[in-house]
């Protein structure tokens, strides 16, 4: 059965795609060494639009008419009091631009202005190569290093040195550990519950905060903070999966990169960290089969977070302790412990 | 084109949804056709594939499995058509479910009249209705551009003007799509569907095809007081099915293969059930409730009426549009354990990540069965407010979905579905336990003898027949009497009571004559007031049914009280199996 994987890799090449959500322009070059928080592509947002309607404002009835009176053209940028069309009559009646902005669209004596939007910023998501430029679009990054995929992200992009704060990977973040040495860092924990901690984190601040779960009623808070925060297992009170913990204990103090993004099953992206190394890794395969030996994580609850080994898949549907009818598989988890997990609820890790 | 069961005898069925891609096989057994083989495997649709031809060749091996009959051409990796000798299909039907939702921006004259229209055509298919602008819409025309730019419409459907009437009022509507058109870069603009007056149909396809797709169906209001949704419904779907099948890899080829459009599984559920309703003998309404990952489909038909609601609530992706139309508190009002807001809505939050995931504990299967009864519920309001006339007695109501028909046992299955529901009246209650009710809509295309000898054949586990009195008593008092005679010799005669549920065997292939009485305070049929009756009834699962619990009924606030009383409706619904 085809199993859904879960990138949690040393070392490894990773190629991403950075595209605008709309056509702009491209900032960065074929070649170019970019950095996480380097701007890669720009364009604008939430355009406003006027309707000038030259009929009405002239006392013109006839559209040809209007549309002969008409001084601009599609495409042409206008300012503030710019006259867009004039009467020709004796007592000259004229009809100005109300603000600046481009005419888009002139349809039967009616001028459509565009007033530009809120900029919108692309910005690398983590360092790496240009290595292909989409055109209007955005760019392809590659870079070598640890890849680590989380399950949420609050949008936000950021880098620091990495710090991990839990001793353990079930261990709650709290504020008091949150003191001045944390400044300017990226932190680890296991989970969190408290707003305080997440306030005290963004008024340090911090860089950024690698959680494996976090309690789902502080979703609003954590999307008004401007520092990225990444769950690597979901929401509740569970420990983040051990190799992920492992790994980004023996990073530590190095330089990572959040691209905090919300999980996108329909384009594949993900909330992402790395950590750029100076060594050529292998790509991971994206996709798998279940088979017995694979290192797999359960994401549903009791066990969120856990890993173990598939010893082996089991055939057709097995009943649940619930009595629900499933594919599943035995899975030996790090305590020795064997449970029957349905494949629905287990990732691969690769 | 119509094949007739000669040339038409092994039929593979494929229905491609976000989370799962099945794939059924029918074919001609001592004369008549049946379900040989089902299988379902994850679909390939989103990533990292983006192609579902991954899933639908899984899914082909493991029909190839069960049957042993070989269906793929190794060399060339794709299906034998026709088959050869034993191996291969003649014909297939594909549905799908899959793709990202379409944004809609519906336009309409009066809000009440062609507007509304638009928005019943509208929830016939996976989309959530963003934006509406009509006539009175006191927003200046900027700002409707603005709110349909914001909006990132896929598709534009227009309704207004009855046949030969207004026609001004609909071209001031095409002016503001036509600028939204030219604001947006090619690649990025709607796709018009025009449904409204068709004398301005070809004016307006000349106008809009040089800058996007157009496409005119019927007009869904060819008079003031009468909506005809039929033959515009079927176009959508087709398009629809287009859309996608440039939107999802793998899609274009299977149309090329089957040689038939590919149609939304809703459509075709709901055709369906409007086949149903064609052939019931009661004339009734038929009711369909297919509960999915992203959303729910409810189809009820009358004389081959149909009324379809696709709703955007659903156990997986679904959840959040459930979270963000209602409070915890009416998910909490069917949980049976007790439980904490937190852990509610972590486990809701997480199941959104993990939409495919599978209870594993009593708790979470608690949560679940909760947030179905609250999800059926929900999907059946909103249906009820697009079509008021859809009623609440149905006869028969046929039930499609993983939850309900694989995901629980059939006892909870039926409380759920009596819950969430919560009929009025006799309805025989049928699981569709394979989910073939789509692809048997879908197959009406090319074959149509195919459905209807499935459907007799078996294809749906007949539950039981429920009867819900509307009965208004204290509880524990007698509401009515129910009497069976079996056909096979003997009685059964019962008096249900206020707040209770009682079952009385009646065995598949079984037949019994059961008499009701109604006493003071209860009716049996809220339209005719009726206080007796009597009817023929094949048995079920779980034989006939009394859910004497009134409507609606109210549960205790206790946690441990309603789990007390779910035990007790549970193990009366099982003394039905016996």
């Amino acid at each position: 059965m085809l199993a859904p994987v879960t990138h949690i890799v040393p070392l490894t090449s990773i190629r991403r795609a950075r595209l605008l959500p709309t056509k702009g322009r491209v900032l960065a070059k074929v070649g170019q060494r970019v950095n996480t928080m380097d701007v890669v592509a720009e364009t604008t947002l939430e355009a406003r639009h006027i309707l000038l309607d030259v009929r009405s404002s002239l006392g013109i009835r006839d559209p040809r008419q209007a549309r002969r009176l008409i001084e601009r053209k599609v495409g042409e940028q206008v300012q503030e009091g710019d006259i867009i069309a004039a009467s020709g009559s004796l007592i000259q009646r004229v009809l100005r631009a109300p603000v600046d902005g481009q005419i888009v669209s002139i349809i039967g004596g009616q001028v459509l202005l565009e007033v530009a939007g809120s900029p919108y910023l692309l910005r690398a998501g983590m360092p790496g190569e240009v290595i292909e430029i989409i055109q209007d679009r955005g760019v392809l990054l590659q870079t070598s290093g640890v890849l680590i995929q989380g399950v949420w992200g609050n949008r936000r992009i950021s880098r620091g040195k990495l710090k991990v704060l839990a001793r353990s990977p079930n261990e709650e973040l709290t504020a008091n550990q949150l003191d001045l040495d944390k400044r300017g860092l990226v932190l680890v924990s296991g989970y969190c519950t408290q707003p305080e901690a997440l306030k005290a984190a963004s008024e340090l601040p911090i860089n950024g905060l690698i959680l494996g779960s976090m309690s789902s009623n502080l979703i609003p808070l954590a999307n008004r903070m401007k520092l990225p925060i990444i769950l690597t297992e979901g929401f509740g009170k569970h420990p983040m999966n051990t190799p992920a913990y492992k790994l980004l204990k023996t990073n530590e103090e190095r330089d990572i990169s959040l691209n905090a993004v919300l999980w996108d099953t329909d384009s594949g992206e993900r909330p992402e960290m790395v950590i750029e190394l100076p060594a050529f890794g292998n790509a991971v395969a994206e996709t798998d089969i279940f088979k017995p030996e694979q290192l797999v994580r359960i994401h549903a609850v009791p066990h969120i977070g856990k890993t173990g080994t598939i010893l082996r898949i089991l055939p057709g549907l097995s009943r649940l302790s619930t009595g629900v009818l499933a594919p599943a598989a035995e899975v030996l988890l790090e305590n020795n412990e064997t449970l029957l997990v349905p494949l629905a609820n287990l990732d691969v890790i690769e | 084109m119509a094949t007739s069961t000669l040339n038409a005898e092994t039929v593979l069925a494929l229905d491609i949804g976000t989370i799962h891609t099945r794939g059924l096989l029918f074919d001609v057994v001592e004369g008549n056709y049946r379900l040989i083989a089902s299988g379902t495997v994850p679909s390939t649709v989103n990533a990292p594939f983006f192609d579902v031809s991954e899933s639908v060749h899984q899914v082909v091996l493991h029909l190839e499995e069960i049957t042993g009959r070989e269906l793929l051409d190794r060399d060339n990796q794709s299906l034998i058509i026709p088959a050869v000798e034993g191996s291969g299909i003649d014909r297939m039907a594909v549905t799908i479910s899959a793709g990202s939702k379409l944004n809609l921006v519906i336009t309409g004259l009066l809000p009440d009249v062609s507007l509304e229209s638009a928005r019943r055509l509208a929830v016939s298919i996976y989309g959530n209705v963003v934006e509406s602008i009509y006539l009175t819409d006191s927003r200046e025309r900027e700002e409707q551009i603005d709110a349909i730019l914001r909006a990132k419409p896929d598709l534009v459907l227009m309704a207004g003007g009855t046949e030969d009437g207004a026609t001004r009022s609909v071209l001031s509507m095409v002016e503001v799509v036509t600028m939204v058109c030219r604001l947006l870069p090619e690649g990025k603009r709607p796709v018009i569907i025009f449904a409204g007056n068709q004398r301005l149909a070809e004016r307006i396809t000349k106008t809009l095809e040089k800058l996007t797709a157009v496409y005119s169906v019927p007009n869904i209001r060819p008079n003031i007081d009468s909506e005809d949704l039929d033959a515009a419904q079927h176009e959508l779907a087709e398009i629809i099915g287009l859309i996608r099948s440039y939107q999802i890899g793998g899609l274009e080829e299977l149309y090329k293969m089957s040689g038939v459009a590919i149609m939304p599984t809703a459509y075709t559920f709901g055709r369906m059930v409007r086949y149903l309703s064609r052939i019931s003998a009661y004339g009734k309404t038929v009711l369909g409730l297919d509960v999915g990952a992203g959303s729910t489909t409810i189809a009820a038909a009358q004389r081959g009426k149909l009324m379809l609601s696709v709703l955007p609530y659903g156990l997986g992706s679904g959840i959040a549009e459930v979270l963000r139309s209602g409070t915890l508190e009416s998910i909490r009002y069917w949980l049976t354990q007790s439980l904490p807001d937190d852990v509610l809505q972590d486990y809701f939050w997480q199941k959104t990540l993990f939409p495919a995931s599978i209870p594993m504990t009593e708790e979470s299967l608690a949560i679940e069965e909760a947030f179905t009864r609250h999800v059926i519920q929900l999907s059946m309001r909103q249906a009820a407010k697009l079509y008021p006339g859809m009623g609440t007695s149905f006869e028969p109501i046929i039930v499609s979905g993983s939850m309900l028909s694989q995901g629980v046992s059939q006892s909870r299955a039926l409380l759920m579905l009596l819950d969430g529901l919560q009929p009025v009246g006799v309805s025989t209650i049928a699981l569709d336990i394979n989910n073939t009710l789509a692809s048997l809509g879908a197959i009406a295309r090319i074959n149509q003898v195919l459905p209807a000898q499935v459907i007799e054949g078996g294809v749906l586990l007949n539950l039981g027949t429920v009867i819900c009195p509307a009965c208004e008593e204290k509880p524990g008092r007698p509401v009515m009497k129910v009497k069976l005679e079996y056909e096979s010799g003997g009685s059964v005669e019962v008096e249900a009571r206020q707040g209770t549920i009682q079952a009385i065997p009646l065995k598949q292939g079984q037949s019994a004559r059961v008499q009701m009485t109604a006493y003071r305070n209860t009716s049996i049929d809220l339209r005719s007031g009726a206080k007796s009756g009597g009817f023929r009834v094949n048995g079920g699962m779980f034989g006939v049914i009394i859910d004497a619990r009134g409507r609606p009924f109210t549960l205790p606030s206790s946690a441990a009280e309603r789990q007390e009383l779910y035990r007790g409706w549970n193990a009366a619904l099982k003394k039905g199996s016996a």
